[in-house]
């Protein structure tokens, strides 16, 4: 059975680094001002960040005619953000935490490591056009008296 | 809307140290600035054996700025140097960590600590 969902925002982006800075300033606002005790703002930022750097970077190929969504659900007991773009989508699968060998030189980007390493579940999809990364942070307890 | 605050260095030097005052956001616009400010594959000048970097003024970091320390501390290791970094955040450290870089990288929370241990070896 659904929540009941207690604040939905969305935000529509410019294609530039950059851009996702204005996002997370305002999820920070909206999430402490709801709950001003909350320990995981700051994994949502990083996380939020990330996904609209991938978003901007490898689904709209940087193009500055395409947009990033990001869209926020704050329930009772979880969090949830989709970030979508305009993009062919790819198929998620959880990244391995593979020791860092610093002697190697490694392509690897980490935006995806640090998604799936800080949010409580990722998946993706399609609506209508966009690709969409969604995003889960599950909140212990519940609003009232959270412990986090 | 916001977009990224300027990344800059500023370079200090101690009797066996260089120190890196970043600040701004570390993302990808840093990595020409920082990663071509010298070869740090051939060793700090004078045969100075650490790099010190203040993260003190940088806010914004995301894994662009984690791929540039990442090649900055590989950079070290070739360079048979030892690197430090302190005034990070409680969630930027760990990041660091996540990643597995603080292996390499040691971070400490203040300049003095860092410049006490390096004294000492």
């Amino acid at each position: 059975m659904d929540e009941e969902l207690v604040l939905h925002k969305e935000w529509v982006l410019e294609n530039r680094f950059g851009a996702e800075k204005y996002v997370i300033e305002q999820v920070a606002q909206t999430v402490y001002s709801i709950d001003h005790m909350s320990r995981r703002v700051e994994d949502m930022l990083t996380v939020i960040s990330e996904a609209c750097l991938n978003a901007m970077e490898h689904g709209n190929r940087m193009n500055p005619n395409t947009r990033v969504r990001v869209a926020m659900n704050i329930r009772e007991t979880e969090v949830r953000f989709r970030i979508y773009d305009e993009g062919d989508g790819f198929t998620y699968a959880p990244i391995s935490d593979k020791p860092l060998q610093i002697e190697e030189e490694c392509t690897r980007g980490w935006g995806l490591f640090l998604i799936t390493s800080l949010s409580d579940k990722v998946h993706t999809g399609f609506d209508n056009e966009w690709f969409y990364v969604e995003v889960h942070f599950m909140r212990i307890g519940g609003m009232n008296g959270a412990r986090e | 809307m916001v977009l990224e605050n300027e990344f800059s260095i500023s370079t200090r030097e101690t009797e066996n140290s260089m120190i890196l005052d970043l600040s701004g956001d570390l993302t990808k616009q840093a990595e020409e600035k920082l990663l071509q400010l010298r070869d740090w594959d051939k060793g700090l000048d004078l045969g100075k054996r650490y790099l010190i970097l203040n993260l003190t003024n940088v806010h914004y970091m995301n894994s662009n700025g984690i791929a540039i320390l990442i090649r900055l501390v590989r950079s070290s290791v070739r360079g048979s140097y030892q690197t430090f970094a302190y005034g990070l955040t409680s969630h930027y450290k760990k990041l660091l960590r996540m990643v597995g870089l603080t292996v390499h990288l040691m971070i400490h929370s203040t300049e003095e600590e860092i410049l006490a241990q390096i004294a000492d070896e």
